[in-house]
């Protein structure tokens, strides 16, 4: 078959010589022979095979040959994927091959001496002191290969060997060394890399490294390089990667100074990038508290978060961020950040308190709910009586959606000022609103006692929910005893909510709260209503045993969450649990085992 | 559709026996034989609703489908005859409110107890949970306490319409005039809707009385209605189903069943009450130690 006109028989032909053990000498010529097949298909099979039999088979005389011949390219291809994919796979195969190579090199002709020098690249890094001498050698393409393969081999020594080389006389080895130390993201000190900043041919390298290099003294030269717009880019990210360091105080320092009109002309363009530089320029010109890049914080803050340093820069701006910030114009989740940030301004600077809060009402109203649910959340925060009648509104206006933190801010206004409250509620008829029942319930007076009971009995299960939820300004037995009954509702979200309300008053001393929910831990219909019931019971603790048991042969959503309270340390029990049938699942524990460990 | 002569999907014998057996094993409950044209006339509805041809393939479904759970439920439902009223075999609820109540009263009051909890078991439409709130709002004898009328079922249709608590004029049959000042009209023409301060008294959950261990979400209670539920269950059924109210029951908490029930072939350890006109079973205040 291995000679066969057609290249998928011989192709799979060679794939099975995979599974050989004890190979004869037939084997290995065949698979000599693959490696210089006439189809590059064949070519590759072979050198994967061989790579995997490379050690058993004790290929690598045969391999090492291969990279040295000058004959054949095809076979030299396949022989240097080959040692590429040994030299990958682990220690034992790098070392062989480091080996292997060492002891053919001082035979080898000066162009097997190239190759084989490529070739220690995947010897892994014990390899750096191989290649040292190599650095020197008479021919120029090995000593090339020699500095790339550093570059590849990683560790101390390959990076301590590669240094020198940046201030080379060579123009290629400049920046074959520069490339290398990039690669291997070695820690440069600044002081190798400044004198690069003036050599345009690795200036570049030089920025990105020095950007890496946690080094304070990298802070000006890389402000000086921002006068070249077209290095401006790689500036600003080196510059905003060192201010997550050591050096972030002096990035701090020089880029709250004064700048040069050079330097702001060439990160404004960067603004509108929607990458690192962007991200950077709009940082860094934040410090320099320039209008423009203020616009732009929105988008970051929504976008990935602003960095410490962006923060920062807010912070200091203080007051005088909030007007431009409320008057941004975007898409509606970088209008809702925006707010966001102007409240947190306003928090620290009062005298802008009353135009976050007015723009918090005007943003409440807006015909888009995603901004509005944000403004909603934002003025529950820290929302205060004068609040209540927007509130309600709000919970009003969207009876069924139980908007959480519109609802815990009227449920807090009610503990805190029911006078204030009470009347607005009753004349809301909060009895019947999902959104205004808890809030009526905290009230705790005999009519919004009464709603509740009535809520439960509703049959709309959006306002059993909500009941379900007021049960907590109930006298805790009575609460108790109810949320434990709303278990055996038929609507599920009724029973999460039942779930819920156990867990906040299952804490005190009735056992009654703790039973109802081993009741739906182990008999819930819906796993979702199991998954909560676990979390609740692993929060309050003593429940390991029916925890486990749920692990070992609950539903996988259930399960899941069983585990991820009980210890890690269990071998017995964990065995049990991962020898389940649903492989899905299996998988999912054992990283949740793994990710906590 | 005619009776006699419908070409409808046919339930032989065998297939009638695995659905009776799944639908016992589900629920508990025993038909005989002769239930067969029962459940082929009835469950031909759920074969329509599912877009299935024939009985084989319902008893496919039941057997493999991920929602045969739910699809049991539907077919017990469609199976067992729900139609029952308000304050149905009115002597037994009198002599539970002359009687029972005031019993009840006495001795919670003087264990410390504010709290009476009543479970109607098998509550079909609500009317006896709503007819027991009724009838213990009336006494007077509990005011300022906490008051529950559980009502639980196996169907979820039932329940929702419990939960409406509207009821037209056929389930006010029995009911006397004295109690009709606790309905309102309805949303709807013809009905009447159950009062608030009744409804607040009253809760509906999903159970299965085959189910011991969610019976426990009911907590414990100072009487359990089951009637006329026990008739459609098999002899073992009983004995599991009386034993879950026997726990559920507070030492000196009554069990009251249907006119055509009783406990005579059990073997429990209930005692036998007797009231003035009716026999109802007490859990025991002390219980004799194993």
């Amino acid at each position: 078959v291995t000679t066969a006109a057609d290249t998928e028989r011989r192709r799979r032909a060679i794939e099975a010589l995979r599974m050989v053990v004890d190979p004869s000498a037939g084997d290995r010529r065949v698979l000599r022979a693959a490696l210089a097949d006439e189809d590059w298909r064949v070519r590759k099979t072979a050198a994967a095979v061989a790579a995997a039999r490379a050690l058993a088979w004790r290929l690598l005389p045969d391999l090492v040959a291969a990279l040295g011949q000058s004959d054949d390219v095809g076979l030299r291809n396949a022989a240097v994927e080959a040692c590429e994919r040994l030299g990958r796979h682990d220690d034992a195969g790098a070392s062989a091959l480091l080996d292997a190579i060492q002891r053919a090199l001082p035979e080898a002709t000066t162009t097997a001496r190239h190759f084989l020098t490529a070739a220690l690249a995947f010897a892994g890094p014990a390899a750096a002191t191989a290649l040292v001498p190599l650095l020197e050698d008479p021919d120029a393409n090995t000593a090339q290969a020699a500095l790339e393969a550093l570059g590849k081999v990683g560790g101390p020594a390959a990076e301590a060997a590669l240094l020198p080389f940046l201030g080379h006389a060579d123009p290629v080895r400049r920046l074959s060394a520069l490339q290398g130390l990039l690669d291997l993201e070695a820690k440069v000190p600044a002081a190798r890399l400044l004198p690069l900043l003036s050599d345009p041919l690795v200036r570049r390298g030089a920025v990105r490294l020095l950007g890496r290099s946690d080094d304070p003294a990298a802070v000006e030269g890389l402000f000086a390089c921002l006068q070249h717009p077209r290095l401006a880019q790689d500036v600003a990210v080196a510059l905003l990667a060192l201010a997550d360091g050591p050096a972030a105080e002096a990035v701090r320092a020089r880029a709250s100074a004064p700048w040069s009109t050079a330097a702001r002309e060439a990160l404004r363009p960067l603004l509108t990038d929607r990458g690192p530089p962007g991200q950077a320029a709009t940082v860094l010109l934040l410090l320099a508290r320039d209008d423009a890049a203020l616009a732009r914080v929105p988008y970051w803050a929504n976008a990935t978060g602003l960095p410490e340093l962006g923060r920062e820069a807010l912070r200091r701006l203080s007051g005088d961020a909030v007007e431009p910030l409320l008057a941004f114009e975007g898409s509606s989740p970088e209008r809702a950040v925006a707010l966001e940030l102007a409240l947190d301004l306003a928090r620290a600077d009062p005298r802008r308190r009353a135009a976050v809060d007015a723009a918090l009402r005007e943003a409440v109203q807006d015909p888009d709910p995603q901004l509005a649910d944000a403004a909603a959340a934002l003025l529950a925060q820290e929302a205060g009586p004068a609040d209540a009648a927007t509130l309600i509104e709000l919970a009003q206006r969207r009876a069924q959606h139980v908007d959480p933190p519109v609802t815990a801010a009227l449920e807090r206004l009610a503990h805190e000022a029911p006078e204030a409250l009470s009347p607005a509620l009753e004349e809301a008829g909060a009895g019947t609103l999902p959104s205004l029942l808890p809030a009526f319930a905290a009230l705790g007076t005999p009519a919004s006692r009464e709603s509740v009971l009535a809520g439960l009995n509703d049959g709309d299960p959006v306002l059993r929910r909500a009941a379900v939820e007021s049960l907590v300004a109930l006298p805790s037995e009575e609460a108790l005893e109810l949320a434990a009954f709303a278990l055996a509702d038929e609507a599920v979200p009724v029973q999460l909510a039942a779930v819920r309300t156990l867990a906040r008053v299952a804490a005190g001393p009735s056992r009654r709260g703790t039973e109802a929910l081993r009741v739906a831990l182990a008999q819930a219909g819906a796993p979702s209503v199991q998954a909560e019931a676990a979390h609740a019971l692993g929060r309050l603790g003593g429940f390991e045993d029916a925890l486990w048991e749920l692990a070992v042969s609950g539903p996988p959503l259930a399960a899941l969450a069983a585990l991820t309270h009980l210890p890690r340390q269990e071998e017995g029990r964990w065995a049990e649990v991962l020898a389940r049938s649903d492989e899905d699942f299996v998988e999912a524990a054992r990283a949740l085992r793994e990710e906590d460990r | 559709m005619s009776l006699l002569f419908d070409g409808g999907p046919r339930l032989d014998l065998s297939l009638f026996r695995d659905l009776r057996q799944r639908i016992n094993a589900y629920a508990g409950m025993e038909f005989g034989n002769d239930a067969r044209y029962l459940f082929e006339r009835r469950l031909r509805d759920r074969l329509s609703a599912l877009g299935l041809q024939d009985f084989r393939d319902y008893d496919h479904y039941l057997r493999y489908h991920p929602r045969a759970q739910q699809e049991l439920e539907a077919a017990v439902d469609v199976l067992v005859t729900n139609e029952t009223y308000l304050f149905r075999e009115a002597y037994q609820l009198e002599s539970f409110q002359e009687e029972l109540l005031p019993a009840l009263r006495e001795r919670l009051q003087a264990d410390g107890r504010r709290k009476l909890t009543l479970w109607s078991a098998g509550c079909s439409t609500g009317e006896e949970v709503y007819s027991l709130a009724i009838l213990i709002l009336e006494s007077g004898l509990f005011e300022g306490w906490d008051v529950r009328v559980f009502g639980s079922d196996i169907s979820r249709r039932v329940l929702a319409l419990a939960r409406r608590g509207e009821y037209a004029d056929s389930s006010f049959r029995a009911t006397p005039k004295r109690h009709e000042q606790h309905f309102t009209p309805g949303g709807r023409p013809g009905m009447r809707r159950v009062s608030p301060e009744v409804r607040a008294l009253c809760h509906f959950g999903h159970l299965n009385l085959l189910d011991r261990g969610r019976a426990a979400l009911i907590g414990r209670a100072d009487a359990v209605f089951c009637r006329n539920v026990l008739i459609y269950f098999d002899a073992s059924t009983r004995e599991r189903v009386i034993q879950t109210f026997y726990e559920r029951l507070l030492p000196g908490g009554y069990l009251l069943l249907g006119h055509s029930e009783s406990l005579l072939q059990s073997s429990t350890a209930f005692e036998l009450v007797h009231l003035k006109r009716d026999l109802v079973y007490r859990r025991p205040l002390l219980e004799d130690s194993p």
